[in-house]
């Protein structure tokens, strides 16, 4: 059993605004364990973005915790000051944001920008710093690393910019790396590229990844455990073998039918039907329910608790609750449920 | 991860109260438009309003300001006194406001380190008060002080017109066109904007009597200036945005594109540039009828007030003081407003 | 699908910029490519190849540095009066990639729909506009209650789709789709993209889909052009391309995208692409009949070879 690195329980976050109260995240709980990839999959609205910042302790001004713990290191983060924070972002806690256009200092030269933060938290002298900044560089494979460290960030195209930031990211060996959309923005051949990157240091320096995106292909590539984000709560949490080959939420289902694959040969994609719900005034029972075709009634009234599926794979749906009627699961979905028993058939008979 | 799960034992108490016929499919009326939208329309003017009114100095200074306007306008009928009107028994009074009784402001003024009732000594009947205090002539400064801010913001308007009229088409010319005739006016622009305003002013007493007139052609001439860049500037910005371009590729002609997608959202801008604009011009006026060259006496505005008032400040401060409070305060207030406005007009800067 | 009726032709287009004094940037470089009536062609690439800008050429909002567009057959560059000018305007649409950017913030929805109504004056009075405009709300799944709003107080997707609804406001026949999911939601993606097809199918339209999303441009188009830097690398069947992908840039871009499968993830392997080999006589080949590749006339019968490779893999797998 993994060592559990950070805890979230029963986060709830809101934010005032002009129309009123929206509540952003609804009671999230989840654990991080060390060395791994987890990552949190959600559409605009789901509060991945805020659980994030909740945990660095970088929410707007209008933004209140309403209730809830985030455990790291034995102490509740959310019982800390502003001051006490400073001391873990950037040390122990790293975040990567998605624009590299913009979480660079356009007039201080790349070289400082890392060195900074181990200035900072390490105490280290300028030249030792440099030293650093430079193992860094080429941590992140920027070429002819002593040269480029005098240059400014627009001298760099957007994906090394995205290296760089992860190198001040990793300056201080932080425990956990939150990375938010950090390849969004990109192409998806320096995607490639940059995932392959953040797998690599994950072998070598054993920080353990919160990877925010909204693509389910990237999630594939990257994640170890992945939990899928819907209206401020956790829908269905798993491994990513679980997630992807034995969904169990209408919601996980939704998002694997609507991306066209290079092999679908269907002629009309699956889509969600309506938008992203408005967290300003949610619904008494489940969120997901107006656009969710497999609804119950108890989803008018009942918010669904997670049901256990495995020791590791939970999914909160009225779906899975004994008294639930069968349904008729999408084709598409049934074939990704065949596949993983017959793995999970094949990995029992090599062991046995 | 236990913590996440209800158990299954746990899960039979807590949600056993949930009656089997709720595990049926949902009626197909709960999937209501979804299209819908909750929250209230608001229009561009009307969310910048509810985002001016948390500012707290922006209000006041709207109030403040609302309730000078108002006395200006009141004060076109009725003043205390006759502005112009001299009476020389009446002269260099201090102020003296009724049921006040402190001293500068009770009649009394310090003559050689002591209190001394001024009206007394000037026989002034009981019923006759001037707040402000009288100037050299024994005219009221209330009165010549309400005149003047009257004609302050007269010019002040009148050069807020101009500005608005010359800078705005000019900058908007000049921002959509662009090319060769951008370049052109701008160079142009450079060559007006190098001419200081005060030389112009003079070169016009060759042409025009100063007064009134003068001053407005002047500030018509060269107070454009900073209208026109901003508005151009802007203009540049929203001549790339995808609705210009989704206009001209429906076919919208070019004159309606600048009207009809342009202009309006410029109106933010705008509005901050002229509530800018205001106080400057007001500035300006008092300055040149200060120096001689604008409004000339007995013409009260608040520049030949100052000018008036600093020459015996010494003995007379209140000659000063009441006219110089009179523009910090419309100043101040215009530049608290127009803080404000721009803060609110701001879309960054939405919650 | 009418293949024999050529609604577009793009012919040695080139659309170079001048930036920074003597720099000049090659954003369009002499590429040429036709599209059919009634089909749907996707023009693929990575930011900064090119493939914006020429949606934007054919469009006409940047004039070409050279070469030609023939819009049914006729020149673009010969037309100047303003009867014509305006009726290309009405034939050729597009959509825009940013749904905050593209709708103007000041106006209604209902004045954003109803303006290209009343530049082509296709309504007799202001009911009639009205009317119009309802009925076109219908057609992209809205309703009349959101011609009343101003754009920021609806979703991505709902001002998409009022971007669709205005293109389709001056009964278009083609219409080019500049990215038009890219900025979406996932699932909302899968709504505008089967809304397209939906349009395509009622109103007999043409599409240039542009995007950088490969999986969804396959997913819509009928044929694919690859672009890199300016130039076309590789144009064919949708399909084609996607199973036999010839040109090492294609090859490298299709084995980058990451599939929403963790098995096939854990085994697959990134081609990585250095730099486009090219020639003074190099330039768009045919290699099978429909599928061409940018390359020279000596490199023809290596391509050839690698298809029937490829192809004889493909059938000793299926």
């Amino acid at each position: 059993m993994s060592e559990k690195i950070l805890e979230i329980n029963n986060l709830h976050v809101s934010f005032q605004t002009y129309a009123g109260k929206v509540q952003a995240v609804r009671g999230v709980s989840l654990t991080l364990n060390k060395g791994e990839t987890l990552a949190l999959v959600g559409e605009s609205g789901s509060g991945k973005s805020v659980t994030c910042r909740s945990i660095m302790g970088l929410l707007s001004k209008n933004g209140s915790i309403d209730c809830g713990q985030i455990i790291f290191d034995g102490k509740d983060l959310l019982s800390k000051t502003n001051r006490e924070m400073q001391n873990i972002r950037g040390k122990e806690i790293a975040m990567v944001f998605q624009d590299p256009m913009t979480s660079l200092n356009p007039t201080m030269t790349v070289g400082k920008q890392v060195a900074e933060p181990v200035i900072l938290h390490q105490k280290l002298s300028k030249s030792e710093a440099m030293k650093k900044a430079l193992e860094l560089f080429r941590l992140v494979d920027i070429p002819e690393p002593e040269k480029r460290l005098k240059y400014y960030p627009h001298q760099f195209s957007g994906g090394q910019r995205q290296r760089i930031v992860i190198a001040i990211a990793l300056a201080c060996n932080p425990k956990i790396l939150i990375a938010d959309e950090p390849t969004t923005a990109l192409d998806v051949t320096i995607q490639a590229e940059i995932l392959d990157l953040m797998k690599s240091i994950q072998k070598k320096v054993a920080t353990s990844i919160i990877f925010v995106t909204h693509d389910l292909g990237v999630v594939a590539n990257i994640a170890d455990r992945v939990a899928v984000m819907y209206g401020g709560k956790i829908v269905e949490i798993g491994t990513v073998d679980e997630i992807f080959y034995n969904p169990q939420h209408p919601y996980t289902w939704g998002l694997l039918r609507s991306m066209p694959t290079l092999d679908n040969e269907e002629d009309s994609l699956y889509a969600i039907p309506g938008s992203p719900p408005d967290l300003l005034d949610p619904p008494q029972g489940d969120i997901f329910a107006q656009r969710n075709q497999y609804a119950l009634t108890v989803d008018e009234y009942y918010e669904p608790p997670m049901f256990k599926i495995s020791q590791t794979h939970y999914a909160s749906t009225w779906l899975l609750d004994s008294r639930a009627p069968e349904i008729k699961i999408p084709q598409s979905i049934v074939a990704r449920q065949q596949y993983f028993k017959f793995k999970k058939q094949s990995f029992k008979d090599k062991r046995g | 991860m236990d913590e996440l799960i209800d158990k299954k034992d746990e899960n039979k108490n807590l949600y056993s109260e949930i009656p089997s016929s709720y595990f049926t499919p949902l009626d197909e009326t709960y999937h209501f438009d979804n299209e819908r939208i909750a929250a209230p329309s608001l229009s561009f003017y009307q969310d910048g309003w509810r985002r001016l009114r948390k500012n707290k100095a922006a209000v006041v200074s709207m109030v403040i300001l609302l309730l000078i306007i108002s006395i200006e306008i009141v004060s076109i009928w009725y003043t205390p006194h006759d502005p112009n009107l001299q009476n020389v028994p009446h002269a260099n009074l201090p102020p003296r406001i009724p049921h006040v009784n402190i001293n500068g402001f009770n009649g009394k003024a310090k003559i050689s380190g002591e209190w001394v009732d001024k009206y007394e000594l000037a026989h002034v009947p009981h019923d006759v008060n001037y707040y402000f205090g009288t100037d050299a002539f024994g005219r009221d400064l209330l009165s010549r002080v309400l005149a003047g801010t009257r004609i302050s913001l007269l010019i002040a308007l009148a050069a807020a017109f101009f500005d608005l009229l010359i800078g705005i088409t000019y900058g908007l010319v000049s921002g959509w066109k662009g090319g060769s005739v951008d370049i052109i006016m701008q160079r142009i622009l450079e060559i007006i904007s190098g001419i200081p305003t005060l030389v112009v002013v003079i070169l016009m007493l060759l042409f025009i009597r100063p007064g009134v007139t003068s001053i407005i052609v002047a500030m018509g001439l060269t107070g454009w200036i900073t209208m026109a860049r901003v508005v151009r500037a802007e203009t540049l910005k929203l001549k790339d945005q995808e609705f210009v371009l989704a206009a001209r590729t429906l076919g919208e002609s070019s004159l309606n594109i600048a009207v009809s997608h342009i202009l309006p959202n410029l109106s933010g801008i705008i509005i901050v540039q002229t509530m800018f604009t205001i106080p400057s011009a007001i500035f300006f006026e008092a300055f040149l009828s200060f120096i001689g060259v604008g409004m000339r006496a007995p013409n009260a505005s608040l520049g030949t007030l100052l000018n008036e008032g600093y020459k015996t400040f010494r003995f007379l401060p209140h000659l000063m003081w009441f006219p110089a409070a009179a523009i910090c305060i419309i100043m101040i207030t215009f530049n608290l407003l127009a803080d404000g406005l721009r803060d609110a007009f701001d879309p960054k800067m939405k919650d | 699908m009418n293949t024999n009726n050529e609604i577009l032709r793009v012919e040695k287009l080139k659309e170079y910029f001048r930036s920074n004094g003597n720099n000049i940037v090659k954003a369009v470089d002499n590429i040429s490519f036709n599209i059919f009536e009634g089909e749907t062609f996707g023009l693929v690439g990575e930011s900064g190849c090119g493939k914006s800008t020429t949606g934007r050429t054919i469009i006409q909002l940047y004039r070409p540095t050279s070469g030609k567009i023939y819009f049914n057959g006729v020149d673009l560059s010969t037309i100047h009066s303003k009867k014509d000018w305006l009726q290309f305007r009405r034939d050729v649409q597009m959509i825009y990639q940013d749904p905050y950017a593209s709708l103007n913030p000041r106006k209604k929805v209902r004045d954003i729909i109803a303006e290209g109504i009343k530049v082509h004056g296709l309504s007799k009075n202001k009911d009639d506009c009205d009317e119009q405009v309802n009925e076109l709300l219908m057609t992209v799944g809205l309703n009349s209650d959101h011609a009343n709003r101003y754009p920021h107080e609806l979703s991505g997707g709902q001002r998409q789709r009022i971007g669709i609804a205005r293109a389709l406001s001056v009964r278009p026949k083609f219409i080019i789709c500049d990215e038009p999911i890219s900025a979406l939601d996932v699932s909302i993606q899968a709504q505008i993209v089967n809304l397209l097809k939906k349009l395509q199918k009622e109103k007999h339209l043409t599409y240039l889909f542009i995007a950088h999303d490969l999986s969804m441009v396959k997913y819509i188009s009928n044929r694919i052009g690859v672009m890199y830097q300016g130039k076309l690398v590789e144009l064919g069947n949708a399909k084609e391309i996607y199973q036999f992908p010839l040109h090492p840039y294609t090859e490298s871009l299709l084995s980058a995208i990451p599939l929403p499968d963790p098995d096939y993830e854990r085994q697959r392997n990134r081609i990585v692409f250095n730099n486009l080999v090219q020639t003074e006589t190099s330039q768009l080949r045919e290699i099978i009949p429909g599928h061409y590749v940018y390359c020279d006339i000596a490199d023809i019968p290596a391509y050839q070879k690698k298809y029937q490779l490829l192809l004889s893999d493909s059938t000793k797998e299926g």
